[in-house]
């Protein structure tokens, strides 16, 4: 026969000890409860009611000054916190130690963030955000920004290369009839400041 | 309030020059294909090609015409010369008028009749003009600056003092690196 494990074994010396423990207390009730006992139970009842109130009062005056000094406490911690630049350090010693970094790193190849942006992506609000986003006026403002930039930026390449093609052809057309080498010419224009 | 601006070469305008033709030739094409089009559904159809041919030369011709003469006055430049940041402006400095306009298209009618010999004088011209500009008096010159209105010459009432003649382009001409 294999032995009882000393767990139930406690467990029963545990309730055979307390079992007269609870027989007293059974009594205990009745004869409380019993008219014999009126004359202790009433002024005991009456007594036991009014420390009790007394003692709510005190209980709230209690809690209205524990909250008074929390928040004194607190004030003074802030201020501490701030005076000392508590975040600023705590920030500072997060992102030196790399434990931030590697936090975020853990999140973002977690197949949880993959998933949730796989959900995201598809979802009808996202594409509805990105469809505003798309048409709003300063999105398109920047892209025909971007655009008309790189085609002036073409342009203006185009110009300064022609341009350097016209001197080259007009000294080769002026040693031709013998005439003097030109080297840009430049007109002075009224110019009223139209554009 | 004065600029000094860069007179335009050769290759440059004739780049301009090219763009605009392509601008040209291709509204051309579309145009005339939608009136041939248009025509067939109504049945009409001229039978010479003679006719077609000297009909499709007078629109073309035409279409040039306004074309050029329309861009010179209102901006003092074609598409093509936009592309190159090239403008044409007159001797006073201001946008061609109508008539400054016209005499430049005969200009270029006589640069083409000579087999574009006048258009090569803007290798050799002081002020990079070519016949056609010397004819109209014109510049074209580098640059994205809009000149002021041309001054259009209107009929004068009796007994009205002529007005003054416009400011001639300032004679500072000068050249960078002579030698």
């Amino acid at each position: 026969m294999a032995a009882p494990r000393p767990r139930h074994f406690l467990l029963g010396v545990a309730a055979t000890a307390a079992a007269p423990a609870g027989v007293v207390a059974v009594l205990g009730a009745r004869a409380w409860r019993h008219p014999l006992a009126l004359p202790v139970r009433v002024p005991a009842t009456t007594l036991y009611r009014v420390l009790a109130r007394r003692g709510v009062l005190v209980e709230a005056e209690l809690e209205r000054e524990g909250e008074r000094r929390l928040t004194e406490g607190m004030e003074l911690l802030v201020a501490a916190a701030q005076e000392r630049r508590v975040a600023e350090r705590v920030t500072e010693a997060a992102l030196a130690d790399g434990s931030v970094e590697r936090l975020v790193e853990r999140t973002l190849e977690s197949h949880v963030t993959a998933a949730v942006a796989a959900q995201l992506a598809v979802s009808e609000p996202f594409r509805h955000v990105v469809n505003s986003v798309a048409r709003g006026p300063e999105v398109r403002n920047a892209i025909q920004a971007q655009s008309t930039g790189l085609a002036t930026e073409l342009a203006d390449q185009m110009r300064e290369r022609t341009a350097r093609v016209d001197d080259a052809l007009e000294n080769a057309a002026r040693r031709l009839v013998h005439r003097r080498a030109a080297g840009g010419p430049v007109v002075r224009v009224p110019f009223d400041g139209a554009r | 309030m004065t600029r000094d601006l860069r007179l335009a070469g050769f290759f440059t305008r004739a780049v301009a020059f090219a763009v605009d033709g392509e601008v040209i030739n291709g509204a051309a094409l579309v145009f005339g294909a939608g009136i041939a089009f248009a025509l067939s559904l109504f049945g009409i159809s001229v039978s010479s090609i003679s006719l077609r041919a000297a009909l499709g030369a007078g629109a073309w011709l035409l279409a040039v015409a306004v074309y050029f003469a329309a861009f010179w006055t209102l901006t003092g430049q074609t598409p093509g010369m936009r592309v190159m940041g090239l403008r044409v402006i007159a001797p006073d400095g201001r946008l061609p008028s109508r008539s400054v306009a016209a005499r430049r298209l005969l200009g270029i009618a006589l640069c083409v009749l000579t087999f574009g010999v006048g258009f090569l004088l803007v290798l050799v011209d002081d002020q990079r003009r070519g016949l056609h500009d010397l004819v109209a008096g014109t510049l074209v010159v580098h640059g994205d600056v809009l000149p002021a209105p041309a001054v259009e010459s209107e009929p004068r009432p009796a007994g009205a003092e002529a007005p003054s003649r416009p400011q001639p382009l300032m004679p500072a001409v000068t050249r960078s690196g002579t030698g």
